[in-house]
């Protein structure tokens, strides 16, 4: 009670003076009911007996009384102002300073941050303050902390607005020491922090509260911000530890998401964050192969910089160019040396392919040279320059290259002039098999194929010493594969081609692996670096605030290679990811020695408020409301009163109205549901043990509702979750069957009850929610249900399928994952008017129309998001219209198409 | 605004001289019976000449012979003057507070009203000669200083008299002095019980005195034009009602007052006195014009 009391204001205390005009008012009331207006009438004696008697009570009843006393009280109160838990009522002799945290740690928090702060302006407007800014976070720059202000209020939105989080922490104590000091107007400060104790926080507090009255707002506890982190040397599973502040209340699942470079996601893991300690180590089940695929892990749930840690070269996918006569041709199909190349290397590596100059600047840890020999001698030297600062470069021979001088640079043996044929007209030697590899060599391990031969091979100059050069040779001792280092890098030649012309390597599985183990041989341990002549590392990409990608903005500065694992996210150099010739260094906000501490439990005894719980409650509306409905009760009391009702049919009256109240609510509720849906177009989905996954799909279904209700004549009525064991699914035209609500096998009777919804015309809309096009982890549970369940043979939605044209006209069915692809009955049945009783895919479609329509958590976008909706809406269409849009509405376009 | 005497009089004259026609007929009225002063084409006692006549030594005194006339001749006339009656008008005026009430609606309150219209009576009845009395020293008395006094009578009312108190709504037995040729002009709002009216008239009357009953009302008195929650107070002021809705008994109430106005005036038929209701919002003149008309009608009557 004490502490509601203190945080109970009024925002116009004065009229509470108006309590001092009770007892005036008391007298007043006392006097009614209102006197008669008095008239002097001669005639009076007229009137006498004309109407019955009429007995005034000479006062009002004191229940009357107290109630009308009650009524203006509550007014009294309400135009005070009551306000529970105010936010800062500005003080408007004083300006206003605000202290805004934008590092990284207030990007989860940023829409309440930056929503208080407008909320501030909007009332510093209202007073007409002038408003001065500090950033916490550092700018890059000369000046790191530049004071904003005092600005008017518009311009403060304006910058307010514009306004994003920074991608490295703040510096509390640097702001601190920028403060200038002759400032002694004493100021209302209010500090929006993200609620993490930075460096010199307590220092800053002290200087804040030295200048003013300093009020303090911070998320609540549930809210504070999380970072992920992942160490180096990582073993068969990612080593990821989760940090947290220790009061962070746990015991909740977070999904650890890895995401590969172009923002699939390879695999997520559900991790119990426990909380009650500032870090713990997340497990994740993850292959080395999906490893090796995964650029960034990131914590589902906190968009920051530090919910996104990136996975540096020792996970990465190595960046590898093949170098090809010009930038289109990728390789003809089973001739070219190219097409081989990139078959083999395109799911371990990230490939691009063009001149040699251009991929020296890529910044390609491993460079292929297909059968390439003449190039300019800039261009040689350069590569070798790439070579010597760490690359390795692999070489293929070919018909090219039996043409070269022997003493070209950039081979590891010499050559001889001229290929070995072995299976030539003229030749007598049979094509000879792959000599097992040695122990030294990297291919050590691998399985040699028999049947793998090579026909023609480049010798290497005999004379010259192939020891330890040889990485693989043929049974006659010939060399297949030699390397030699060169500078901090390496040069690796295959002796024979990367087609099928030279020999049959290329086609076999140990080819794929043997560049696999070369790839993975780019580019040295970042430990091995120092020392060598790369002394800075460029960025490659940075992350934003949000933890989103971008290309480097202009103030980073490259990372100097000598003091790698010191350097911490700064202004000037923002985590994201650096490399050069193939070597990378992530910079993530996560490491393993951060620990992260609650602002509010480090400054014990400074006052603050949270942005949830602070959230105003204003009384006046609702007293103004109580105060309305007592009026009218003392309105119905003077007509009840007035109209001569007796006491005992009032009595009676409110006996039956109070009987009424009780029996109608109750009475009504049993079967509101059924009438609402029946009298309603309703969106209906499977409701799952998971209240998460309940509310993204309720989520996505509200928002498909409003967009239907935007574009289309369908207007429906709103959402309804269902238990097919319990509910009647007969209201529905389609229900969405998530695969989160497929985990529970449904009971004999939900069966029974689905079997009976798809018999009579229904459609079940499956979503697998894997992403996957054929045997995905949810498959199981999908099989589960439907082999209790007769459902037709599926295919997928051929190309003129009247699901691709019910509302729009659509080539695929894009949900969170961009392959949508949906099952549909095969053969029409006639008895259902086309509509197939069961829709299958797996592309995830409830997360992307749960998405806010921006889509910026989807790789495609906003475009991918508003696919996914004209998916929602076709499939709506589909059900409500079945085959009508077959051939109707459209014709004119699909005639244009078939004409095309 | 209460009148004063030569407001009272500018007002009245104002009516009264806005019917020259009527005072043209009022010397025709004058001429024939109604008003003292007034020859009866007999011979009789009179101020004026008749005629001569032959001297009858059994019913006449030697002393009327007019020997002037009889000079010239050989016979004794004796000279005969025209009968003349001795008419007049009293006026009166309630006084009781209920004359004082003006409602909203009304421009002027009943005693303003009947002020007015007794003046402007006064006024055409003096400019034709006719005798004018009041309770006010009440004596008859004609042309100015009779409109003087009678004015003082309408403002100020006769010394002496009881401003206050029931009585006054009818004229007292003081008031009701008898004297032959007299018509009496009781104006009031005449909202005494019926009894006492009767009782009133039944007193004056046996006088054998003819009059002229004038019922000045105020429009609220007759249709209680009112709304809602009323308190409605009399002239005693521990007589009130209580009326909720004072719309509700509208209609009964204007049939009693009607009633009751019906009554009064049957009790004037029975004895034989003109009765004429006004309402305060009527224009004066208006008013006045009927007064006139009916005063005609009562000539008429007593020419016959």
């Amino acid at each position: 009670m004490g502490a509601f009391l203190a945080n109970f204001i009024f925002t116009n205390p004065l009229v509470l003076l108006g309590f001092l005009a009770l007892p005036a008012i008391l007298y007043l009331l006392r006097t009614t009911p209102p006197p008669p207006r008095r008239i002097f009438l001669p005639t009076v004696q007229f009137l006498k007996d004309l109407v019955p008697d009429q007995q005034t009570p000479s006062k009002t009843p004191l229940w009357l009384l107290l109630l009308r006393m009650l009524i203006i009280a509550l007014i009294i109160t309400a135009l005070a102002g009551p306000v529970y838990n105010p936010g800062t009522a500005l003080n408007t002799s004083r300006s206003l300073t605000l202290v805004i945290d934008n590092g990284w740690s207030a990007a989860p928090n940023w829409e309440k941050i930056r929503g208080k702060a407008l909320d501030l302006m909007n009332e510093a407007e209202r007073v007409d303050l002038t408003v001065t800014i500090y950033k916490t976070a550092p700018q890059p720059g000369e000046v790191a902390f530049p004071e904003a202000g005092p600005l008017p209020v518009g311009e403060a939105s304006a910058l307010l607005r514009a306004m994003t989080p920074l991608p490295w922490p703040a510096d509390h104590g640097g702001l601190r020491d920028s403060l200038s000091e002759e400032n002694k107007d004493p100021q209302q400060i209010i500090w929006l922090s993200d609620g993490i104790m930075h460096a010199g926080s307590r220092e800053l507090v002290n200087a804040l509260q030295a200048r003013g009255n300093l009020n303090i707002f911070t998320p609540d506890t549930a809210g504070l911000p999380m970072a992920l982190s992942l160490a180096r040397g990582s073993g068969e599973m990612p080593d990821l530890t989760l940090h947290a502040p220790p009061d962070k209340p746990g015991g909740y699942n977070l999904t650890i998401q890895a995401m590969s470079e172009n923002g699939n996601i390879v695999g997520f893991q559900d991790v119990l964050f426990k909380g009650d300690a500032d870090r713990q180590t997340a497990g994740f089940d993850l292959n080395r192969s999906l490893q090796e695929e995964t650029l960034f892990y990131r914590l589902e749930g906190q968009r920051s910089a530090g919910g996104v840690v990136i996975a540096d070269e020792s996970l990465s996918r190595k960046s590898v160019g093949i170098v090809t006569e010009n930038e289109q041709n990728e390789g003809t199909p089973l001739i070219d040396a190219v097409y081989y190349l990139r078959r083999a290397l395109q799911p371990y590596a990230d490939l691009s392919f063009g001149d040699i100059d251009d991929l020296l600047d890529g910044g390609h840890a491993l460079i292929i040279l297909p059968d390439i020999a003449g190039m300019p001698i800039e261009t040689l030297n350069a590569l070798q320059g790439w070579v010597e600062e760490g690359g390795l470069l692999l070489r293929f021979a070919g018909p090219n290259m039996t043409r070269e001088l022997q003493n070209t640079p950039l081979l590891p043996v010499p050559l001889r002039r001229g290929g070995r044929n072995l299976q030539g007209a003229l030749s007598w030697e049979e094509p000879l098999k792959i000599a097992e590899f040695d122990a030294e060599s990297p291919f050590y391990g691998l399985d040699v194929p028999a049947e793998v031969t090579v026909r023609t091979q480049i010798l290497a100059d005999p004379g010259t010493d192939l020891d330890g050069k040889i990485w693989a040779s043929l049974e006659d001792g010939t060399p297949l594969i030699t390397a030699d280092t060169l500078g901090q890098g390496r040069i690796v030649l295959f002796h024979t081609t990367s087609s099928a012309e030279w020999s049959d390597l290329a086609l076999s599985g140990l080819f794929v692996n043997m560049l696999r183990r070369v790839t993975a041989l780019a580019g040295a341990p970042p430990g091995a670096i120092t020392g060598t002549r790369i002394q800075t590392l460029d960025p490659v990409f940075t992350l934003d605030g949000f933890g989103r990608r971008q290309s480097p903005p202009a103030t980073v500065e490259p990372l100097s290679v000598s003091s790698l694992d010191d350097i911490r996210p700064e202004p000037s150099h923002p985590p994201g990811l650096y490399g050069r010739a193939g070597i990378y260094h992530a910079l993530n906000i996560g490491h393993m020695d951060l620990r992260l501490r609650s602002l509010e439990k480090a400054l014990t005894g400074t006052s603050m408020a949270s942005y949830d719980g602070e959230s105003e409650f204003h009384f006046t509306m609702p007293l103004l409301y109580a105060a309305g409905i007592l009026f009218l009760l003392d309105w119905l009391i003077m007509i009840a009163m007035s109209a001569g009702i007796r006491r005992a049919s009032l009595k009676a009256g409110a006996r039956l109205s109070l009987v009424m109240m009780v029996i109608i609510p109750a009475g009504a509720a049993y079967a509101q549901d059924d009438i609402d849906y029946a009298n309603g177009l309703y969106l209906a989905y499977i409701s799952s043990s998971d209240p998460s996954a309940n509310a993204v799909t309720r989520q996505a279904l509200e928002n498909l509702a409003v967009e239907l209700r935007q574009r289309t004549s369908a207007e429906p009525d709103g959402v309804a979750a269902l238990d097919p064991a319990r509910d009647s699914l007969a209201f529905f035209p389609w229900i969405y069957w998530p695969a989160s609500s497929m985990r529970q096998t449904p009971s004999a009777e939900a069966l029974r009850n689905i079997q009976s919804y798809l018999d009579n015309g229904g459609t079940i809309f499956f979503d697998l929610q894997d992403g996957v096009q054929g045997a995905g982890p949810n498959t199981e549970a999908l099989r589960r249900i439907t082999n209790a369940l007769n459902i037709p043979p599926l295919m997928p939605a051929p190309d003129d399928h009247v699901l691709r044209k019910t509302f729009y006209l659509l080539d695929n069915f894009p949900g969170r994952y961009n392959n949508g692809q949906i099952w549909v009955e095969r053969s029409a049945d006639a008895g259902r008017d086309g509509v197939s009783p069961v829709l299958i895919g797996s592309s995830d479609w409830a997360t992307a129309w749960a998405m806010e329509r921006s889509g910026s958590q989807l790789t495609g976008g906003s475009r991918q998001r508003e696919m996914a909706i004209r998916t929602g809406v076709n499939i709506m269409m589909y059900a409500l219209t079945g085959n009508y849009k077959q051939d109707q509405v459209h014709i004119p376009y699909i005639l244009e198409r078939l004409e095309r | 605004m209460p009148l004063t005497l030569s407001s009272l009089r500018e007002k009245s004259d104002r009516i009264a001289g806005s019917y020259e026609d009527l005072l043209i007929r009022a010397e025709d009225v004058a001429a024939s019976v109604l008003i003292g002063g007034h020859r009866k084409r007999l011979p009789g006692y009179g101020d004026e000449f008749w005629q001569f006549r032959e001297f009858q030594s059994l019913s006449d005194q030697p002393q009327d012979i007019d020997w002037r006339q009889s000079a010239k001749g050989e016979r004794h006339y004796i000279r005969q003057k025209e009968q003349q009656v001795v008419q007049r008008f009293h006026f009166w005026l309630s006084r009781y507070e209920g004359m004082n009430y003006k409602s909203d609606i009304a421009p002027c309150s009943k005693a303003e009203m009947a002020q007015l219209i007794l003046m402007a009576l006064g006024v055409v009845l003096s400019r034709s000669g006719e005798y004018l009395s009041s309770p006010f020293r009440n004596r008859a008395s004609r042309g100015e200083p009779g409109l003087e006094r009678l004015g003082a009578y309408l403002l100020n009312g006769a010394e002496g008299q009881q401003e206050s108190g029931s009585a006054a709504i009818l004229p007292g037995p003081g008031e009701a002095e008898s004297a032959t040729h007299t018509s009496r002009i009781l104006a009031g709002d005449f909202l005494a019980p019926a009894e006492d009216i009767e009782a009133c008239l039944e007193r004056l009357a046996g006088q054998g005195q003819n009059g002229l009953i004038l019922q000045v009302l105020d429009p609220a008195e007759e249709d209680l034009p009112f709304d809602g929650h009323v308190l409605f107070e009399g002239v005693e002021h521990n007589e009130s009602i209580r009326i909720d809705h004072a719309q509700s008994i509208r209609s009964k109430y204007q049939e009693r007052v009607k009633a009751h106005c019906r009554n009064v005036a049957e009790i004037a038929e029975s004895y034989g006195w003109l009765y004429l209701k006004f309402r305060t919002d009527m224009p004066p003149a208006h008013a006045f014009e009927k007064l006139w008309l009916l005063l005609q009608s009562l000539n008429e009557r007593q020419g016959l």
